[in-house]
């Protein structure tokens, strides 16, 4: 099956109609990228719808119809949509239009109202065949190998845990992939004419009438009546175990989902410690450039405060210059008025002469004079000498403008870590946003009850078992004895039974020999992709149990426990080995659709899964988001991608778009 | 000593100035507003911009906010011609200049303590 296009109309985010037309000239990979909530995961589901009629959830659930139109249909009142697949199968041209339509939007109106049309080659098949040509052409027991969900490897991942019981369901898909139901179906089939020879040959004997018989016959009817019983009890109880196990495998994945909520809680918790301890840090480095700031005033004062300075160093040297003029004149005045006055020198102690007291008196006109033309001189400006100093000292006190660079590198710094664990900090929050704490403890609890219950249903299965057993060996004698009694009629009908019997014997045997030669293909060839893609060199194999269970085996021969290699990621390159090993082993040939597969790849594991796609399948459709499937990728597909599309949401009233990438 | 500020004991500011000086000491950058005064003053002072007409009311005493008397020393320095009401208007001006000059810096993200004040290659003349 190749398919060539996809129209859908109303479905999920995509308003009205919308196509997409795939170049399928040559084999290879088709792009179709889009972030998350665009729609990709809504076109993996259109095409299952469209095939199946139904559709699951992550968590396993049907959706309902309801939720599969459009929501602008619906708020325009039109209770219709509708998806076509195109496909190549054997050369020959198919289509398969699913619709659902309904006057009201009800979930039961629209499955009422459900239309299938199959045509091959121009043919229309019809009704009651439709969806019996569809399965044989891709069973939907195996489709999850062929339209798979990254987000759903987990699944497949459990497979590694070695758990016989969760993965059942699994492991049945995968006996289908490899066509061991085929020879069940006729191993069945067998049993079910050994007993319809079984209850011929019953009616016989009442007809023939005699009492030894008809004594053995009754007998050998109510052994036949109860083993029919037993098994049905077998199959219900198989059926409520299957169940059982859904649930359980489901919770538990709910479990890993929260126990991955309870890591990142803890990496909230850590985040919110370093930013507290850096906000701290930042505090302190604040606190300590608070400090500076207060005193960076005088910094940027000190220009103008030189400049002051010399100013008033002028200003205040000019005044005292005549302050000290004026008082040496008035000391000189003051000593001459005392000599003239007592008629005697006081510097040298002689008596003065009337010569040497007009010479005093001619001086003192002189100093009159000189002090005359000084005239009044202020006090010395004692507050600018004051301010001169304060500017000085303010000077000496300054910050210097060199401590505030290390105190910004230092605020960068923190300010840079605090902005990237903020970022993270928010990724973890967006994740957890929504999230009760009590659903742990709550699921741990039912998974604990499901066991139990599974536990109890094991019990009564087994003593159904013994009781089957039981019977089965009555049977036998009573068969014995049967044939012990000669009669023509019922001889050939023994003979038939005997033949049917051992033919079921010999479907029996070949079908745990089918399997065993399919599982060894299967081991051979997903080690094969595993040593393509693997993680570590030292990883030689990859082994696969009689339940398939994985294990990897190292270069010396060591199988690996999964938790001494424990990692999301290689786990994730160990789950698409098998896939890869099941697509290429299977009996259908099939397209394979994977919807972000790469979520947990580094950039070099994600490449080697890249290169390696082109070889799973003649058609491989890439689902893909911005951040698995970067700038680049491109040239690790080299010449392999055929397409390249994008799936873009243009908002509430256009919805999703898909449109060649640009 | 002269009484260079007259008989005004009390310095006033703007209300957006008020404004700008609390949101710098909510922001973390200064620890009272009377640092970012001290400093708007002085970036007034220094790069001789003032802003002037705005409504002012008290904001703090002179003393608190020139203990040292070192704007008094600075303000009699350069304008000795002026009256003291007229000096003390003036160096209001500078303050209510500097106080937005660094909250528009702060704004933008351009405050840097560490050339506050110094001529940039935009704008050599004006800081």
């Amino acid at each position: 099956m190749i398919i060539e296009k996809i129209s859908l109309h109303n479905f999920g985010p995509f308003y009205g109609d919308h196509e997409i037309k795939f170049n399928i000239a040559e084999k290879g990979v088709h792009i179709i990228r889009g972030g998350n909530g665009q729609g990709k995961t809504s076109l993996q589901r259109a095409i299952l719808w469209s095939l199946y009629g139904k559709v699951l959830d992550r968590s396993g659930q049907p959706i309902r119809p309801t939720s599969l139109l459009n929501l602008n249909a619906f708020e325009d009142d039109i209770y219709e949509f509708w998806v076509t697949i195109f496909f190549k199968h054997n050369n020959e041209d198919w289509s398969v239009f699913r619709k659902m339509s309904s006057k009201i939007h009800s979930d039961s109106k629209y499955q009422e109202n459900m239309i299938l049309n199959v045509i091959k080659d121009g043919q229309i098949i019809a009704g009651s065949d439709s969806q019996h040509e569809i399965e044989r052409l891709l069973p939907y027991h195996v489709s999850r190998f062929y339209f798979f969900d990254g987000e759903m490897l987990r699944d497949y991942e459990a497979l590694l845990e070695q758990d016989q019981d969760s993965t059942k369901l699994l492991k049945d898909s995968i006996e289908y992939v490899l066509g061991v139901p085929y020879l069940k179906i006729a191993k069945e089939d067998l049993s079910f004419i050994e007993k319809q020879f079984e209850k011929e040959r019953n009616k016989l004997i009442k007809k023939m009438g005699s009492s030894n018989l008809q004594e053995v016959a009754e007998n050998l009817q109510s052994v036949m009546a109860d083993i029919e019983d037993k098994e049905k009890l077998i199959t219900v109880l198989k059926e409520q175990k299957d169940r059982l196990r859904t649930e359980i495998l489901a919770k538990k994945r709910e479990l890993a989902d929260l126990s991955e909520v309870r890591d990142l809680a803890q990496s909230r918790l850590n985040l919110e410690m370093e930013i507290k301890d850096l906000d701290a840090r930042k505090s302190q480095i604040l606190a300590k450039m608070q400090i500076k700031v207060s005193g960076l005033y005088k910094t940027l004062l000190i220009p103008p405060a030189q400049n002051v300075i010399s100013k008033l160093e002028i200003k205040s040297n000019d005044v005292l210059e005549a302050y000290n003029k004026r008082q040496e004149l008035k000391n000189i005045v003051s000593r001459i008025e005392k000599d003239i006055a007592e008629q005697k020198c006081s510097l040298c102690g002689a008596i003065l002469d009337q010569e040497k007291v007009i010479n005093l008196e001619k001086e003192l006109k002189e100093a009159y004079t000189k002090l005359e033309l000084i005239g009044e001189v202020p006090e010395p400006p004692m507050d600018l000498v004051f301010y001169k100093k304060r500017l000085q000292g303010m000077i000496s006190e300054a910050v210097q403008r060199e401590d505030f660079v290390e105190i910004n590198k230092d605020l960068s710094d923190i300010d840079y870590k605090i902005a990237v664990l903020s970022n993270k900090l928010t990724d973890i929050e967006n994740k957890l946003s929504g999230i009760d704490s009590e659903m742990p403890k709550k699921l741990e609890i039912e998974i604990q009850d499901a066991v139990r219950e599974l536990g109890r249903i094991d019990g009564l299965e087994e003593a159904a078992k013994e009781d089957l057993t039981e019977l089965i060996k009555t049977k036998g004698e009573w068969e014995r004895i049967m044939a012990s009694i000669p009669q023509k009629e019922l001889d050939e009908l023994n003979k038939k039974i005997y033949c049917t019997s051992s033919l079921v014997q010999v479907f029996d045997d070949a079908i745990s020999k089918y399997r065993d030669e399919r599982r060894s293909d299967i081991e051979k060839t997903a080690s094969e992709i595993f040593r393509q893609i693997r993680s570590k060199d030292e990883f030689d194999h990859l082994k696969i149990n009689d339940r398939y269970g994985l294990s990897i085996i190292t270069e010396k021969g060591k199988s690996l426990d999964r938790g001494e290699w424990r990692s999301s990621g290689e786990e994730q390159l160990v789950a698409l080995a098998l896939i890869g090993a099941l697509n290429k082993c299977a009996q259908i040939k099939a397209p394979v659709f994977m919807d972000t597969p790469f979520g947990r790849f580094d950039t070099k594991h994600g490449e080697k899964v890249l290169k390696f796609l082109p070889k799973l399948a003649d058609q491989v459709v890439l689902l893909v988001t911005d951040r698995e499937f970067r700038k680049g990728d491109e040239a690790v597909l080299e010449e392999n991608i055929r397409d390249d599309f994008t799936i873009k949401y243009l908002g509430e009233n256009e919805g999703s778009v898909i449109k060649k990438t640009s | 000593m002269t009484n260079i500020f007259g008989d005004v004991r009390t310095l006033s500011a703007s209300d957006k100035a008020k404004t700008c000086m609390k949101q710098l000491v909510v922001r973390g950058f200064f620890k009272e507003q009377v640092d970012v005064w001290r400093l708007g003053a002085s970036l007034g002072i220094l790069t001789g911009n003032v802003e002037k007409g705005e409504k002012r009311e008290t904001f703090q005493n002179i003393n608190s906010l020139d203990p040292e008397s070192i704007f008094a020393a600075i303000m009699i320095g350069l304008h000795p011609e002026l009256e003291p009401e007229d000096r003390l208007k003036l160096l209001v001006d500078h303050a209510e200049w500097g106080i937005r000059e660094i909250f528009k810096q702060s704004e933008i993200g351009t405050l840097d303590f560490s050339k506050l004040g110094l001529p940039t290659n935009n704008n050599k003349n004006k800081i």
